[in-house]
């Protein structure tokens, strides 16, 4: 299981978004830091197929982004998602589940599983738009884990849930990273310094770190900050 | 084939779940009921004064249209009809006011109307006499005016006078005014149908930017070809089940109201295609017309979704559609300009008339001439096939960016 990102760029007229970006992920947590406008989303929507890069190839397993085998084994989860208001937390997962290509019955069984375990199993008939921005949030992770992705890109994955729901995503990556690639990008240092098994920073489209965190090197955010001074 | 149909399921009700849509429909039905009883309501006043209710009317000369049904327009019938017409004091100013008008005159009218519509002049006023011959020879002189207007070619001409030749005659007229009306309503009811395809499905695709929903299709394994073909067959069914029950709402109102007999009826009974030369009956027309109105539905709807894609926006293509139909209300290219007022006449907006489906210009292909009605049927199924493929195109050339 890999996912080679070989020179990746994006460039709109004179702005470069990304820069040659270049990186071999195996599996594990890998957590993409950087200030806003330092590329991540782009990055992200470019692994994800959405967005076409203008330099470089992103491949899994010698699997081409642009590929509809590619995009079976992704779960993504967008910093900023939309839903429809009149379906169903379980409308809305089947719908997805379609998306991903899982049959009725399958996908029937794998949102139950899902709502359950985000909580929501208990108002998955509601309609989403009755939901609060923490419920909404978990429904979009739910959405992510439907086709049990080997590539899971979560893009601010813990923005509107409280502290007790923090710590049971983070368990929940932590395990995921076990069996697939997983790709958070966060604001929050301390959700990757507890989980990521490697960090990414990016600065200017460029990615300035990549590397193993282990804790022993202390506190992320002061390495963090450390990394921006040396580059800057 | 499984995750079509659910995909297919799911935008169904994305679409179906929009109050707009069931508003929409709504008011196209109640204007199409009122478009139809509305001319039925109310009182019919002269100088000043209520003489009757147009209800009323309507039954009297429907009743007298009836006891014509089944008479050969011929010398017999028009005698009639002058030696009716003929007990009218002749320096009556308003001759339908007169006694002798509602006493003898009326029954025939429906006769005197055609005589009036055929020779282009008032029978009345001026003195026409039965004369079944000159009739027939009125109606063909009238025909090769039309033609010369339209500037219709030889081979064209040729194939009206073979069609021409077809028609039985003398024509026996049977009351049809439920097709009539038909007919009369059918542009009224297409440009709702395409209003409604427009202002209900300009929103199918790009709603799912808006709600940045799309970041999530297009990153999903059917979400860049299948999902596309879903919403596209989604918004297709719409349109079309919306359009048939436009039609069967608007043809079960006239003929219940106005009554279902004289299916077989010439359509050259039909005023307003008087002129026209191909052995049609006036219920076959209607099958025609509304035929060509659901293939159009589907057609506009394949249009609205595959220009919303490209210009990202619904009130955009909403704008677009509806300055295209006023247009093709308003605009009218002159017949000398023979390609391009054929053209502009076969668009969908113009084309869904009487005027624009039973025109007597011809598609002349390969030494054959075609009607227009046989012809654009097939143009519009490509037009569609065109415009879905290019929708597709742009759909999976799309780029999520800038939020």
């Amino acid at each position: 299981m890999k996912l080679v990102l070989d020179r990746v760029s994006k460039q709109y007229k004179n702005l470069i978004a990304v820069d040659r970006v270049s990186a071999d992920l195996e599996k594990g947590v890998y957590g993409l830091l950087g200030a806003n406008g330092a590329g991540k989303t782009t990055l992200m929507r470019m692994i994800c197929g959405i967005l076409k890069p203008t330099g470089g190839m992103i491949t899994f397993d010698g699997i081409d982004v642009g590929e509809e085998a590619y995009r079976a084994i992704l779960g993504y989860l967008p910093q900023d998602f939309g839903y429809y208001p009149e379906f169903s937390a379980k409308d809305f997962l089947l719908y997805l589940a379609a998306l991903k290509g899982i049959t009725k019955a399958q996908a029937k069984r794998k949102a139950e599983e899902l709502l359950e375990l985000v909580s929501l199993q208990d108002v998955g008939h509601k309609k989403v738009k009755t939901f609060s921005g923490g419920m909404k949030q978990r429904l979009g992770i739910a959405q992510a884990l439907l086709n049990a992705p080997k590539l899971l890109i979560l893009d601010e994955p813990t923005a509107g849930l409280d502290p007790k729901e923090r710590v049971r995503f983070r368990e929940l990556i932590e395990n995921l990273g076990k069996e697939s690639i997983v790709i958070l990008s966060t604001h929050i240092v301390s959700d990757i310094e507890h989980i990521a098994d490697e960090v990414l920073m990016m600065k200017a489209g460029q990615l300035i770190y990549h590397g193993k965190w282990d804790g022993m090197k202390g506190d992320l955010e002061e390495f963090y900050l450390k990394q921006f001074e040396e580059t800057s | 084939m499984k995750i079509f149909m659910t995909l297919y399921h799911f935008e169904l009700k994305k679409i179906m779940q929009r109050k707009l849509v069931w508003v929409a429909l709504l008011i196209c039905i109640a204007c199409i009921v009122v478009a139809k009883a509305g001319n039925l309501s109310g009182d019919y006043y002269v100088d000043g004064k209520v003489v009757d209710t147009h209800y009323h009317m309507f039954q009297v000369d429907s009743a007298y249209s009836r006891a014509l049904s089944g008479r050969v327009i011929g010398q017999e019938l028009l005698e009639e009809m002058t030696t009716a017409y003929g007990k009218i004091p002749a320096e009556t100013e308003r001759y339908t006011e007169t006694e002798e008008y509602q006493q003898y005159a009326r029954p025939y009218s429906e006769i005197f109307q055609l005589v009036w519509r055929w020779t282009q002049s008032n029978p009345f006023y001026d003195g026409w006499q039965a004369d079944e011959q000159g009739l027939y020879d009125a109606r063909k002189e009238w025909q090769e005016e039309t033609w010369t207007k339209l500037f219709l070619s030889d081979a064209e001409k040729e194939f009206w006078q073979e069609k021409e030749a077809q028609i039985d005659k003398p024509f026996t007229y049977f009351y049809h005014e439920g097709y009539t009306v038909i007919l009369k309503d059918f542009e009224t009811v297409s440009i709702l149908m395409l209003l409604f395809t427009a202002v209900c499905l300009s929103g199918v695709f790009p709603e799912e930017h808006v709600r940045r929903t799309d970041q999530m299709i297009l990153s999903s394994a059917k979400g860049k070809y299948v999902v596309y073909w879903a919403k596209l067959s989604a918004g297709i069914s719409v349109s079309f089940i919306c359009a048939a029950v436009m039609g069967i709402v608007a043809i079960t109102v006239a003929l219940v109201i106005y009554g279902s007999d004289g299916f077989r009826t010439a359509v050259q009974m039909y005023l307003n295609l008087a002129t026209y030369s191909y052995p049609l009956s006036i219920g076959r027309a209607c099958i025609i017309a509304y035929g060509i109105f659901l293939l159009t539905a589907v057609l506009s709807s394949v249009l609205v979704m595959a220009a919303s894609e490209l210009l990202r926006s619904s009130i955009a293509t909403l704008a677009l559609f509806t300055g295209v139909i006023i247009a093709g209300q308003m605009i009218s290219i002159p017949n000398q300009y023979r390609c391009v007022a054929q053209i502009w006449q076969s668009l969908p907006m113009s084309f869904l008339s009487c005027r624009g489906m039973f025109s007597q210009r011809l598609v002349v292909a390969g030494g054959y001439c075609f009607t227009v009605w046989q012809v654009v049927p097939i143009l519009y199924v490509l037009c569609g096939v065109v415009a879905a493929v290019g929708g597709l195109r742009i759909y999976r050339r799309y780029q999520v960016s800038g939020r």
